[in-house]
């Protein structure tokens, strides 16, 4: 159906004028005439700051210049995102544009009136050197009250180098902020971080900071639950020390630095990248949630990323604090070869949910992949399953509708009589996208356990392989 | 199909009828508590026409998520979904754009009123200057021409 329309002729609808958000508006612009053609302007504050959210920062502030119904709409925007690339000027040098767009990057926070929740600044080396990002620190954090900040020095064309942060102490000490991300700096000292008990989340990328400094930053933070470490130190001796028992998640990208020591009793997801164990690098890991299944973590000895995820969710429903980071899989440069452990109740759907997530993201390029089933103790005697069953819930769930790729698939604590591990495990075999070894860990179950084990395997083995070569073996 | 399927009546302001499944209308905050606090089997929106209200039943049936026996869930896939979405404001005229901003603001439904404003700001910065949003929108700018330079000065960072 379509119907020929005049936007002219458009009051249909004067009786929506008397929605609540609507006359709200009018009340606060009865001053601007608006024309009746001009049918958006009449649109409540909530509705243009929506349409605006679909744009970038500069597109949105760009509407200020339309009337004087649209010059404070954009101030009261949830976020604002800088990137001074955009604004540098071809044939000019940087140094006489860095200034100049600095000062109006300012002038623009300073404008925005509203709650300013989460602002993201790309900026140049000479910002951190002439005190801009400190005076823009202080007005984000002590004056707008931002919760999310994200500062990321980029590196340009003839910029000098120079990524030494000098701030004043307490500076990331305020209730309001509960995430900050630096990106690309050199720290000397962490009493910028004094009394941060209000950061829940902290990411450091690219940063250079010895290893004693760095451990009085975490220090600083006790409520830390996401910590992300990319850290440019080289250090033999010492001890890289993360005790924090709020901690979720943590990466861990830190090459140089040949002792860790995590203690973290909530820890769900530890993510290292570029660390090879087992050349010298000794890591302590006391993590209660991850110890039953990690061990074989720390066999491996490349550098590629591995990530042990004890799946979970609070009693919302949502799940931990770092999953968004691990899905991404451009956090990790060069993510080929993952290994990932996983530990996953398959009768709860929000868990399972997760579980597809994951492999969604990360199955692409796995070296291997450990699944650990919890809450086997339960033992179902009935549950005989026909393969067309399977089908069709392997269908269901249809786990591997990615292009993934996986070398080796380690199922632990496998229970062959429960549905949905066996769907699971069975739609490994028929998608066809293990390339080399199905294994199935039995050495430490009873024998009467083993019995079921042997039947469900023996119908894993009579399934139409997806891939012939696909070995189905014992561990 | 078998399944007797709750089936609810939505009457326009110029009263078009619509036989809707309870699902659907459950897509809108607004209407499921009203379906909730009052049983009557029609329920009139008298702040909607039934040229929009038509749209609003066409998005939430496409939306709404069906499960059917056998558990599969056979509710458009994602991108499918998002290419009937692109069609679906790819038609529409802004006037229409506007009643269904202001139907979906009224009646609760967050997907269908993002979808609009996107539909809105794609608009606007397909545009190469203010001057063509003002013409593209119909807004008349009440400014001197000092006060939009002042403008322009405070905001002069979002402008090249």
């Amino acid at each position: 159906m379509s119907f020929p329309l005049n936007p002219f002729t458009s009051s249909t609808i004067p009786s929506m004028k008397k929605s609540p958000s609507s006359s709200s508006l009018e009340k606060r612009d009865n001053s601007v005439q608006v024309e009746e053609v001009d049918r958006i302007s009449n649109l409540s504050d909530d509705v243009l700051l929506k349409i605006l959210e679909n744009m970038s920062t500069e597109e949105a502030v760009q509407t200020s210049l339309l009337s004087k119904r649209w010059e404070g709409v954009w101030k009261q925007m949830p976020y604002l995102f800088f990137d001074m690339r955009n604004s540098i000027k071809l044939y000019v040098p940087i140094a006489e544009q860095s200034n100049s767009i600095s000062q109006l990057i300012t002038k623009v926070i300073n404008n925005h009136n509203g709650n300013l929740e989460f602002c993201k600044i790309q900026h140049l080396t000479h910002q951190t050197q002439d005190g801009t990002l400190e005076t823009w620190i202080q007005s984000l954090i002590h004056v707008k009250h931002t919760k999310c900040l994200a500062l990321e020095r980029i590196r340009f064309i003839h910029c000098p180098r120079g990524r030494l942060l000098h701030l004043p102490p307490n500076i990331f000490s305020h209730p309001a902020l509960t995430s900050l991300l630096l990106s690309r700096y050199t720290f000397e000292s962490a009493h910028a971080f004094n009394n941060c008990n209000n950061l829940i989340t902290l990411q450091l990328h690219k940063i250079k900071v010895a290893v004693d400094v760095l451990n009085t930053v975490i220090e600083s933070c006790p409520s830390l639950e996401m910590l992300v470490l990319e850290i440019f130190w080289n250090s033999k001796t010492d001890c890289l020390k993360i005790h924090n028992n709020n901690l979720k998640f943590l990466h861990l990208a830190c090459p140089g630095i040949d002792n860790i020591e995590v203690s973290a009793a909530l820890l769900d997801i530890l993510s290292v990248h570029n660390i090879k164990f087992g050349k010298g690098i000794n890591i302590v890991l006391d993590a209660p949630r991850l110890l039953q299944f990690s061990q074989r973590l720390w066999r491996i000895t490349q550098s590629l990323p591995h990530i042990v995820y004890n799946i979970s969710c609070d009693a919302q429903g949502n799940e931990n604090i770092g999953h968004e980071f691990l899905m991404n899989i451009e956090n990790y440069f060069l993510a080929e070869f993952a290994t990932l452990a996983v530990n996953v109740d398959m009768v709860n759907p929000i868990e399972v949910c997760i579980l597809k997530e994951v492999l969604d993201a990360w199955a692409r390029d796995l070296e291997m992949l450990d699944i650990f089933f919890k809450h086997n103790d339960v033992y179902k005697e009935e549950g005989e399953i026909s393969i067309d069953g399977i089908q069709n819930m392997w269908g269901y769930y249809s786990f591997l509708d990615v292009d993934i790729n996986v070398r080796t698939v380690c199922l632990y604590n496998f229970n062959g009589l429960d549905e949905d591990q066996f769907a699971l495990a069975a739609s490994f075999v028929i998608h066809g996208t293990v390339m080399e070894y199905l294994m199935i860990e039995t050495s430490t179950l009873p024998a009467y356990k083993k019995l079921a084990i042997d039947a469900a395997v023996e119908k894993l083995m009579k399934l139409p392989k997806g891939n012939e070569d696909l070995i189905i073996q014992y561990i | 199909m078998e399944n007797e399927k709750k089936m609810i009546t939505l009457k326009s302001s110029d009263d078009v009828t619509f036989e809707v499944e309870e699902a659907v209308v459950l897509e809108s905050q607004f209407l499921s508590h009203l379906v909730q606090d009052c049983p009557a089997p029609e329920h009139k929106i008298k702040e909607v026409t039934g040229k929009i209200l038509s749209k609003v039943v066409e998005y939430c049936e496409k939306h709404v998520v069906v499960v059917v026996d056998g558990g599969d869930s056979s509710s458009s896939s994602g991108d499918d979904l998002k290419k009937w979405d692109d069609k679906f404001i790819k038609e529409m005229d802004l006037s229409t754009v506007y009643d269904l901003i202001a139907a979906a603001n009224y009646l609760n439904i967050q997907a269908l009123l993002d979808l609009m404003c996107q539909r809105v700001a794609d608009v606007i910065t397909a545009c190469k200057d203010h001057k063509e949003i003002r013409e593209t929108l119909g807004i008349v700018s009440d400014y001197t021409a000092e006060e939009e330079a002042e403008v322009l000065k405070e905001n002069e960072w979002a402008f090249d």
